[in-house]
């Protein structure tokens, strides 16, 4: 049997790089992703001592630097991390989960894509903001009430791109999966979700991003005591500006360790390694 | 013994342009065809005949309008395991492995692991792809991956495999390799075998069996049977070379039939005497 294939000679791969070691490797990666970053930073620093805008309007990075440590060590800093945190991530986290099942029936089933679509528009265009009075009506000044509405508005995102994902897998990949005898859960679970995994990837980085922006504007109008947004509008009353910087500056921080760290490595280790999503 | 029985099979489907404008597209009409077991059959026609379509019923995946419809006597309405289906553009699953792709339909029914195991590792030596089980297909060229399509779609034993245009995609080269390679494993499992394809030369090489069908709405025009020997096939012999012949004078007639596939602008037809009498009428 003669084979013409190509990948068959195990002779033609040859090692070159026999790996640094995977702490190496996550040291190499941090750097990437921290260059540009530091670089904007640097020129920050030299916009701000440069004086060509007022200091007490815009301190330098090194000055928000030393009031972060100062907050920090007073305590507050911690807390308003942590309850930031959770917040993005108690919402967000139900919102992908919701999000996503929501999107891969609507995707499959026509009767559920003509009965969500008008409902998800009209809901859409409505920023959560907005809806933060009448959820704290029914919810109080709670944290439920930031959690709900975060979610809510993270899980239509998701939601949307799940949706269009699973529309546009080729039919015969689920076609393949239908005569290999999938149905139901199996199906939705080994066929139509990794299928779509891509897209669905995407509405998790624009749902904790959304998550991240009504997160502020929440803990401002629920006036709830703790969190970055809360901590940033407090500043604004008592003119406190390196601590509004402070918070900004974390709020950036900890958003992009999220999609970085969590949110890139899933991809990394899902589609990327699948050949479904190209390599750059 | 008859494996597929298909009488009088109509399939028209329903085409959406979009801003209220729809169509219906008669695909087949009238089909008929026989299908016996370990049988090789080879369907061909021109393109857009409603062969992909023929396949994609039987699969059990699109609805058909009238007609029957039987594997070993039982009416086909849904897939099912017992019709195994190799696609054009292979359709393998890009986040399982090789192996995993093979196992697939073996986990559906809920086999049990190390026989899951077993059964893969049979029909990945069986076409050549042992040494690649736990590779991610995206990993392989184009042959390759057909051949993952193939051991996957062999691996849950089903009655009849069903192939679309498999090898459609491939270069000629690779074409050529993996059709002597079904031919080998044909000989080697005696499957039944239902083949799409539009290579004249591929239907004579492999099958024992050419069904000719129409221009849309697609019926069968011709079963031709081939009768050559294995060594008559792999050596491009005289008789196949005949078949061939006869075969695309068949289609041909079929293209030339076909209103859709003729030249748009006509040649003056003023000396057509169908024409003259017309112009005298006037």
């Amino acid at each position: 049997m003669v084979h013409s294939d190509a990948l068959v000679d195990t002779e033609a791969v040859e090692l070159i790089d026999p790996g640094k070691g995977k702490w190496v490797h996550y040291a190499l990666t941090a750097w990437e992703n921290t260059w540009p970053l530091l670089c904007l930073f640097v020129l920050w620093e030299i916009v701000a001592r440069s004086g060509i805008i007022h200091e007490a309007l815009f301190p330098t990075v090194t000055e928000v630097a030393q009031t972060i440590v100062r907050i920090f060590n007073e305590g507050i800093l911690m807390r308003d991390i942590l309850s930031s945190l959770t917040r993005v991530l108690l919402g967000g986290f139900i919102a992908c989960l919701i999000g996503t099942v929501f999107g891969l029936i609507m995707g499959t089933n026509r009767f559920a894509e003509k009965i969500i679509v008008p409902p998800l528009n009209f809901f859409l265009s409505i920023p959560g903001i907005a809806t933060f009075p009448i959820v704290i009506l029914f919810l109080g000044i709670t944290e439920t009430t930031i959690i709900v509405t975060l979610g809510f508005e993270a899980g239509l995102t998701v939601l949307v791109n799940t949706w269009m994902g699973v529309k546009s897998v080729p039919p015969n990949m689920l076609y393949a999966g239908r005569v290999l005898g999938a149905r139901g859960w199996p199906f939705f679970r080994r066929v139509l979700f990794p299928a779509a995994l891509p897209s669905i990837i995407t509405g998790y980085r624009l749902g904790f991003s959304r998550a991240w922006r009504i997160l502020v504007g929440g803990e401002l109008l629920v006036s709830i005591g703790t969190g970055l947004g809360y901590r940033i509008f407090l500043a604004q009353d008592f003119l406190q500006i390196d601590v509004m910087y402070a918070g900004v500056l974390l709020i950036g921080v900890f958003g992009f360790l999220l999609e970085r760290v969590a949110l890139r490595s899933f991809e990394v280790y899902t589609v990327q390694r699948w050949g479904m999503i190209r390599e750059l | 013994m008859t494996k597929l029985l298909v009488q009088n099979l109509d399939k028209s489907y329903i085409i959406n342009e979009g801003f209220g404008k729809r169509s219906r597209v008669h695909a087949l009409r009238g089909l008929n065809l026989e299908v016996n077991e370990g049988e090789f059959v080879t369907v061909i026609g021109p393109s857009g005949c409603g062969k992909s379509t023929f396949l994609m019923v039987v699969a059990g995946i699109h609805p058909f309008d009238s007609g029957v419809l039987l594997l070993d006597g039982r009416p086909i309405s849904e897939p099912g395991l017992d019709r195994g289906v190799v696609f054009q553009d292979f359709a393998l699953f890009s986040w399982m492995t090789v192996r995993n792709n093979v196992k697939f339909g073996l986990s559906m029914k809920g086999m049990p692991e190390e026989e899951q195991h077993r059964i893969s590792e049979h029909y990945l030596r069986l076409v050549n792809l042992q040494d690649f089980a736990d590779v991610f297909p995206h990993r392989l060229s184009g042959g390759m991956k057909q051949r993952v399509g193939i051991a996957r779609a062999m691996a849950t034993e089903p009655e009849i495999l069903l192939m679309d245009e498999p090898f459609g995609s491939l270069d000629a080269q690779t074409r050529k390799s993996l059709q002597t390679q079904l031919l080998d494993i044909w000989r080697e499992t005696k499957k039944t075998i239902v083949f799409i394809t539009h290579s004249v030369r591929e239907a004579v090489f492999l099958s024992q069996k050419v069904v000719v069908l129409s221009a849309r709405p697609g019926k069968v025009v011709e079963t031709i049977p081939i009768n050559l020997t294995y060594e008559e096939r792999v050596s491009l012999s005289g008789p196949l070379m005949e078949y061939e012949r006869r075969l695309e004078n068949l289609i041909e007639q079929q293209i030339k039939g076909d209103a859709s596939m003729r030249p748009v602008r006509q040649p003056p037809l003023a000396q057509s005497p169908d024409m003259l009498e017309h112009e005298m009428l006037d």
